[in-house]
């Protein structure tokens, strides 16, 4: 069985499949550096959404 | 399964013509020592057989990373498979075309060509799905693995055991996932931080505010006015202030003023502030006084420029009358010069006229004594006889003439000097005169121009008439400073005021900000910033699940294989080495920390065997395990490669593993690669089948591999 195939049959939840999945198409385009960079852009993406929110919230407490 | 039957290839690698080998007997072995070609050779069926999955980061052989296909000298790179399977013959050819870029091709036993994704999916039915992986596990033993194996470092060697069983894709995503460093409780953190910043910042507010309404009570605000209602009182009292006092002056507030929302306490004070600065300016007393002032400055200055353009024409003309006093007036020393002139041209005729009554003596007396007279006794200018005339004449030259000539001289000297100073006298005169006329003409210009400025008519007294004024102002100026105090003590309370309603504003202010930062937890942003928070550690939750997956799937699939072939493995190990100590050799396998699997392997006993291996053992141990998969799996190929396999193994060892591929021979097809002599007059004398020799004899830059065919 492949790779791909046989972890995700280990996976339970729906989402963190998905996550596996995108790993693996990641390593499948360009091997340990497309991991990287599909993880980092993910939490890049929850980090700057965090940021804008932390953002928000300063202006508002203001000072 | 499929046979290779021959190998064309150009321009791969280290190969620049074209060249072909044949692969249709048993044993087909290359020898030759290194970096002549004959891996190159072995890479060439690996790359028209799966293309770009043998190159790169994915292949998890480090030495494919940046692996170049096309030999740089020439411009065509290609290579063409003649392979078998059953009655059908097939030429599977594939073009480089670019680093991305290739072009497969297949050709039928019909002669029917099929290009491009046809040809690709033709090629995957042939091989039967088979992936590079799967061949580098059971098809192709690389040299890489056989060194690794016989490094002493388990980390390498549990790598090589995992590269053999075709488990580095396991490994290399584990590596990948862990190579991004994501952290589970970055913002978790971030979140601790912010309330630790937001708690800091309340108590500053509070100490803020504290602060504030001590200074308020401080100016009599009481603390239950220090609130909403009470800064709107206060704004309401501000505006009535400034209504009335504007009122009284007959001055107006400015629409906007008046029109203000008082509960719009930035504006409301700003725009109070602003109004009295007006007023500051505006006051009718004020500007009265100011203008009072400026007369009085104005009054002060002529006063002072009048004084002193008079101070100093008095000054010259005191000189001139005090030089008068002295010298008489300017008539009298006139006559005086005229006087004296008089006796000095009197006293020069005098002079004149001794001197030429001594020239004539002196001529006299030069006539006389000169040797042409005779009659020295006759005088030569009255024709008088007179005896001793030359005596008497020197004696009256010398005692008479030329004395008085003397005393006139001298006294024409003094009244010379007389005359001189007299002319002196004359010219200081003439001097302080110019100055007094000088002094009396500015202090006429400037008493004109003071009169013309204030009015003053001509018989009156300027300084008199200026300090009259001056007091008047001053006068003016005391009485309207006690009105403009009193106002600007009224403009001060309401000003004082003004400050309070901004200083409670800022009490407000500051409250409401404490309010909202003592609130933040309860707020929108808050959950949202909280489920964000969340949202990461869900996410690295997920990454470290996959991770434990990865491992977990790897572990898995390592057991899996090696309780398959775990029998075949110890089998060959001991065809190989015919190891006393080992009959029966067992593997533990459990997930390595870092990633991929950790190996252990035992003996019959259950004792770990590597202490007592030698690195001939170690390599019999990774050939076995190879061997071992190789047959364990459903394979498409009817082929094994072997590259450099005899790297440690010892003479008997690679005596008996010929005897191993001896047997294999002929089920399958063998295609060996080594650099080793022994082992490959060993082979000559082993392998019973037919063979094909091909000895890799030189490498140049410009023709490749020099190769010769034997059997």
């Amino acid at each position: 069985m492949k790779v791909k195939e046989n972890v995700k049959k280990y996976l339970k939840e729906d989402e963190t499949k998905r996550l596996w999945e995108s790993i693996y198409e990641g390593f499948e385009k360009e091997g340990r550096d497309g991991i990287k960079k599909i993880l980092e852009e993910k939490a890049k993406r929850i980090q700057d959404e965090f940021e804008n929110i932390k953002r928000d919230i300063e202006k508002q407490i203001g000072g | 399964m499929l046979s290779i039957t021959k190998v064309r290839l150009k321009g791969f690698r280290g190969f620049v013509g074209e060249q072909e080998f044949d692969f249709y007997s048993p044993f087909t072995i290359l020898f030759g020592e290194n970096g002549k070609g004959k891996s190159s050779l072995l890479n060439a069926i690996e790359w028209c057989l799966f293309g770009n999955d043998s190159i790169g980061r994915n292949t998890g052989i480090r030495e494919r990373i940046d692996w170049e296909i096309k030999n740089r000298n020439i411009k065509e790179c290609y290579v063409e498979l003649e392979v078998k399977e059953n009655d059908s013959e097939y030429k599977i050819k594939r073009a480089w075309k670019s680093k991305t870029r290739d072009e497969l091709s297949i050709i039928g036993s019909d002669g029917k060509t099929t290009q491009g994704e046809d040809a690709k999916r033709e090629l995957v039915k042939l091989i039967k799905n088979f992936s590079f992986k799967d061949f580098l596990t059971s098809i192709y033993q690389h040299q890489e693995v056989i060194r690794f194996f016989l490094i002493q470092e388990p980390k390498d060697r549990n790598e090589a055991m995992d590269r053999l069983l075709g488990l580095s894709e396991y490994r290399n995503i584990i590596d990948g996932i862990n190579k991004a460093e994501i952290k589970g409780e970055t913002l978790q953190n971030e979140i601790d931080n912010i309330l630790e910043q937001i708690k800091a910042k309340i108590e500053v507010w509070e100490e803020q505010i504290r602060e504030k309404k001590k200074e308020l009570n401080n100016k009599g605000i009481l603390d239950n006015e220090i609130n909403k209602d009470g800064a709107k009182n206060l704004a309401a009292n501000i505006k009535n202030s400034l209504k009335d006092f504007f009122l009284k002056i007959n001055l107006n507030l400015t629409e906007t003023f008046l029109k203000v929302d008082e509960s719009d306490f930035d504006k409301f004070s700003a725009l109070a502030k602003h109004e009295i600065t007006r007023l500051r300016s505006e006051m009718p007393d004020i500007k009265k006084q100011e203008e009072i002032f400026e007369k009085r400055t104005k009054v002060v200055e002529d006063l002072n420029n009048y004084i002193n353009a008079q101070g100093a024409f008095t000054e010259k003309n005191k000189l001139l009358q005090e030089f008068i006093q002295k010298n008489g007036k300017i008539d009298e020393l006139e006559k005086k010069k005229t006087d004296k002139e008089n006796e000095i041209k009197e006293k020069e005729n005098e002079k004149e006229k001794i001197s030429l009554l001594a020239v004539i003596i002196e001529k006299s007396i030069k006539y006389l004594k000169s040797d042409m007279v005779i009659h020295k006794k006759t005088c030569p200018v009255c024709g008088t006889e007179k005896e001793g005339l030359l005596d008497q004449l020197e004696k009256d030259y010398q005692e008479k003439y030329k004395k008085q000539l003397e005393e006139i001289n001298k006294e024409l000297e003094e009244k010379r000097n007389e005359l001189k100073k007299i002319e002196d006298l004359i010219s200081e005169y003439r001097k302080k005169e110019e100055d007094k006329m000088k002094f009396e003409g500015e202090f006429k210009k400037v008493s004109e121009s003071i009169r013309n400025t204030w009015g003053i008519g001509e018989r009156e007294d300027i300084e008199k008439w200026l300090n009259n004024f001056k007091n008047t102002c001053e006068g003016e100026l005391k009485a309207i400073e006690i009105t403009v105090k009193e106002k600007q003590e009224k403009l001060n309370k309401i000003e004082e005021n003004i400050n309070n309603f901004s200083k409670i504003h800022e009490v407000l202010k500051l409250e409401s900000q404490r309010e909202k930062a003592r609130n933040i937890e309860r707020s929108n942003n808050w959950k949202k910033l909280q489920e964000k928070a969340d949202e990461f550690k869900k996410f690295v939750e997920e990454i470290e699940d996959i991770i434990s997956v990865v491992k977990q799937a790897s572990t898995a699939e390592a057991r899996n294989k090696i309780e398959s072939v775990k029998e075949k493995i110890s089998e060959y190990f001991k065809a190989i080495t015919s190891h006393p100590m080992i009959s029966q050799i067992n593997f533990e396998v459990s997930e390595a920390r870092t990633g991929g699997n950790s190996y252990e392997f035992k003996d019959q006993k259950g004792e770990n065997m590597i202490p007592i291996l030698s690195q001939g053992n170690l390599n019999a141990l990774a050939l076995s395990i190879f061997l071992a998969l190789a047959e364990s799996q459903d394979s498409p190929f009817n082929f094994l490669i072997f590259d450099d396999p005899s790297q440690s193994l010892g003479s008997s060892e690679k005596f008996k593993f010929l005897e191993v591929l001896n047997k294999i021979g002929g089920k399958r097809n063998l295609i060996i690669s080594t650099m080793d002599k022994e082992f490959f007059d060993l082979s000559e004398k082993t392998f019973t089948k037919t063979k094909i020799v091909y000895q890799f004899k030189d490498w140049s830059q410009d023709k490749g591999p020099q190769v010769e065919k034997g059997s």
